[in-house]
């Protein structure tokens, strides 16, 4: 208690902000916007949230909200946890405390990226001649073009040589993405910056 | 507190689902795609946008002013859409006993609220003989709903 009380008190700053940010993560809005038209389809994506609008209605799936919702909530139990772990750094139960949620953002970033990108590839390389083979005998086309996961296109849907629907599609990372990101960097240079407190915790038992 | 923080993260992955199943009586189809009350919603809407769809009381085809060698066609548009739509372009193509005589264009875009009546013109240039019996071949229709432009080609055996 003594040498506690003397000796320093030590913070990890960076896993502190961190922590404070991957709190305020699950309520500043979605990380990525597909828009189809202007107001035809909208999506709006992030760990936390997924909102499917088709000409203003809106469509969800249980168990994609509920799954969304726990990501949320682990998110902030992480951020609460990074918190506590940082303030008291040297504490036996900080390192656990820490690496329970560090990594969190980091991934969260990354899952994201690849669902959209996995996406897109199945809208542009699958999707169309599924769609073909169920019109196939009524002559009509069918071309999807979406980006990756950042810009616009168009895609086409050709009924005959008659009747021709042009769609542009747009798709945009928000700027939560773009604190997530940050809180990531911050998470993993917290991690490094942490080590130092655990190696002397370490060292002194 | 490693088994304790090991089951919390294991708690918040299964949960939702096992949570999810309960809600839709372990009925994995409804847990897992958006229930038939929304998508039925969805469809309705996209049906609705159609109405009873295009019919001959669609376009109203007035009769044409020729004024020098510009010729000016007056059309009443009344929309079967149950949305707001934007005309981009219309154009029109004239022939007279086989043969083309040219085309009449709308000069600037038209903004229709739902299951209105709009009248705009559509104008063109002629400098040929006096046509003797002059239809409407063929209709190229271009129009914006929900920012989806949507390009009809009608081919007309009557004007």
């Amino acid at each position: 208690m003594n040498s506690e009380m003397k000796s320093p008190r030590s913070v990890n700053f960076l896993g502190l902000i961190a922590g404070v940010l991957m709190i305020a993560l699950p309520f500043l809005g979605p990380w990525w916007i597909a828009k189809v038209g202007t107001g035809a389809i909208e999506i709006a994506l992030s760990p936390f949230d997924m909102s499917i609008s088709v000409l203003g209605q809106q469509i969800q799936s249980d168990i994609v909200a509920l799954f969304l919702l726990a990501e949320a909530i682990a998110m902030i139990i992480a951020g609460v946890f990074m918190v506590l772990a940082s303030v008291a750094p040297r504490s036996w139960w900080s390192k656990r405390l820490f690496r329970f949620g560090v990594m969190k953002p980091f991934w969260a970033v990354v899952i994201l990226i690849i669902l959209v990108v996995a996406g897109a590839f199945v809208v542009n390389n699958i999707l169309p001649s599924f769609l073909s083979n169920m019109v196939s005998g009524t002559g009509a086309s069918i071309q999807l073009e979406v980006p990756y996961l950042v810009g616009t296109a168009n895609s086409v849907i050709q009924a005959g040589s008659q009747i021709m629907i042009t769609a542009p599609i747009n798709l945009s990372l928000a700027m939560p993405f773009w604190v997530a990101v940050a809180v990531a960097v911050l998470g993993i240079a917290a991690r490094i910056n942490h080590r130092k407190y655990t190696k002397q915790t370490d060292g002194k038992v | 507190m490693k088994w304790a923080l090991r089951l919390l993260g294991l708690a918040l992955l299964i949960g939702p689902i096992l949570i999810a199943f309960g809600m839709n009586n372990w009925d994995l189809k409804a847990a897992v795609i958006p229930s038939e009350d929304e998508i039925s919603q969805v469809t309705g809407q996209i049906t609705g946008i159609f109405g009873d769809g295009f019919s001959q009381d669609t376009f109203t085809i007035g009769n044409p002013t020729v004024i020098g060698t510009n010729v000016i066609l007056p059309i009443t548009f009344k929309s079967p859409l149950s949305v707001p739509i934007r005309i981009n372009d219309i154009s029109v193509t004239v022939v007279d006993q086989g043969t083309t005589l040219g085309q009449l264009n709308l000069e600037e875009g038209v903004d229709v609220p739902v299951d209105g009546t709009v009248s705009f013109d559509l104008v063109g240039t002629y400098s040929g003989p006096m046509p003797s019996d002059p239809q409407i071949g063929g209709m190229n229709l271009n129009i914006e709903v929900y920012g989806v432009t949507v390009q009809v080609n009608m081919g007309m055996e009557e004007g």
